[in-house]
């Protein structure tokens, strides 16, 4: 009992520590985090409903299905590798764990995805689009994503750690991806061709299972579904081999 | 019983840390020149060893660069020993560099809690404990600004009367001490007292023989990276030295 009150003050005080950080010496706070992920959509829509049209049906709704898995992959990993040098406060204290901020960090992050999720409930009832019984696996989605950003934060903040560029090539890979990821096209839309790119990225599997949840109503294509839950077990697995494998040398660094 | 703390011949070698090749370039540089270019090693503590029993206190005394704060880091848990074994039986509690379980944009009252919770208290305990470390601080007309305002000596007490009132079974103390101005010092030292009498256990790092003398029941010696001395005599040991 004691433990279990322990882990939730534990995870509670970073996620509230990460939010005051994050916007302590803003105006706005945060309201920043809401404005950012509405902005997106705004502009998305703008661009790809109005100047090149994509003609895609409920636009809105169909870019929003993508926008938030997306976002909430790309806050985390766009500060992922600075988790262990900027919180040196908490990762030199005898018996810190410091993956636990990676932990904390995809949590926190996921914290605007459920914020939205009501807006994007709205939005979709607004088309005529009703919740049906594929929702269900609405938690599996989130815990498969959870391990794949969980694994490749830890080890981007554990090379981070060494030498920065890390968390560079890693900025370079998110901005890159936001064009090779499904989140304001269609899947079905990329050519023959490419496709097997788009099956072995667990990410734009994932982005597409969510718009067949939400938009579509329509389950997951599970072989894919299958390969996206072991690619992003085996980041997890890899993630953790790094960081066991490094963590005694980071402390000399820190 | 068993020691509290036990440390069998351990040794910290660090790797050219200053020569970690910066750039590419560098790197792709030393890797060609690496057969002449052997690397060198650092030995920041060879075969130490020893061990503490439940309830006494130890003080380590050694010049600057003996191997002090490295050892204190590692019996902290923080980074592993390159041979050897460490063994402690207690929940710890560090004041190692100032400031260094501070985080600067936050405020005193919210470092507190951080300590806090980091020490496994939860909320709940930390928020019945926390009046007690303001008033020992004595900080609290800063208590609610952030650290990175504060003077070296206002970080000696939010980190003094943070570890202390969270009840370890062993608090390590890096010469920290030697910040505070004389009144608070001899504050720290008496409730240092009270902790020794509670059959809690202190390792305590410091330049000055006369808080060691004070303090401590044992004391090590550390001098080029090995602890030469470690007697239960403190006078005669530091006479020694």
């Amino acid at each position: 009992m004691k433990a279990i009150e322990y882990n939730v003050d534990l995870i509670r005080h970073l996620v509230w520590r990460d939010f005051l950080l994050r916007y302590k010496r803003s105006l706005l706070g945060v309201l920043w985090s809401l404005l950012l992920p509405l902005a997106q959509l705004a502009v998305l829509v703008l661009v790809f409903q109005k100047i090149v049209p994509l003609n895609i049906e409920d636009y809105p709704a169909f870019v929003f299905c993508g926008l938030l898995p997306w976002m909430w992959f790309s806050s985390c990993l766009g500060s992922a590798g600075y988790l262990f040098t900027y919180n040196r406060d908490l990762v030199r204290r005898p018996n810190f764990k410091p993956p636990i901020l990676v932990a904390v960090n995809t949590l926190s992050n996921s914290i605007h995805f459920l914020i939205f999720l009501p807006v994007l409930f709205l939005m979709l009832a607004f088309y005529g689009r009703h919740p049906a019984f594929p929702l269900v696996f609405l938690p599996l989605l989130f815990l498969i994503q959870s391990g794949l950003i969980f694994g490749l934060s830890l080890i981007t903040a554990t090379l981070n750690v060494f030498y920065e560029d890390a968390q560079y090539a890693m900025t370079v890979a998110v901005t890159l991806l936001f064009y090779l990821t499904p989140v304001w096209y269609p899947a079905e839309a990329v050519g023959e061709k490419y496709r097997l790119l788009y099956a072995v990225n667990p990410l734009s599997v994932l982005v597409q299972s969510y718009r067949a949840i939400f938009f579509q109503a329509a389950s997951p294509q599970w072989n894919l579904l299958l390969l996206a839950a072991i690619t992003s077990a085996m980041v997890l697995c890899l993630g953790c081999l790094i960081y066991r494998r490094l963590s005694s040398a980071m402390h000399d660094f820190l | 019983m068993p020691p509290i703390l036990e440390v069998e011949s351990v040794s910290k070698v660090f790797k050219t840390l200053s020569r970690r090749p910066s750039t590419l370039q560098e790197w792709l540089a030393r890797w060609w020149s690496s057969r002449q270019n052997r690397k060198e090693a650092f030995w920041a503590l060879r075969e130490v060893t020893f061990s503490l029993e439940r309830g006494r206190s130890l003080g380590i005394i050694g010049h600057n660069g003996a191997g002090k704060s490295t050892l204190l880091r590692l019996l902290c848990g923080l980074g592993r020993p390159t041979s050897g074994r460490i063994t402690c039986s207690g929940s710890v509690s560090g004041l190692l560099e100032l400031g260094s379980g501070v985080h600067l944009d936050m405020t005193g009252r919210e470092n507190i809690m951080t300590a806090g919770i980091l020490n496994g208290l939860t909320k709940r305990q930390v928020l019945a404990q926390l009046d007690g470390i303001i008033e020992f601080s004595e900080l609290e007309d800063f208590i609610d600004h952030p650290a990175r305002t504060y003077s070296n000596g206002m970080f000696l007490r939010l980190a003094f009367s943070t570890a202390i009132h969270f009840d370890p079974d062993v608090i390590m103390i890096d010469e920290v001490l030697a910040v505070g101005d004389a009144r608070f010092q001899q504050k720290c030292i008496d409730r240092l007292q009270v902790f020794r009498k509670a059959g809690k256990t202190l390792v305590l790092v410091s330049h000055d023989t006369e808080q060691i003398r004070r303090l401590c029941d044992e004391v090590l010696v550390m001098e080029e990276a090995a602890g030469r001395h470690f007697g239960v005599a403190v006078e005669e040991t530091i006479r020694e030295k």
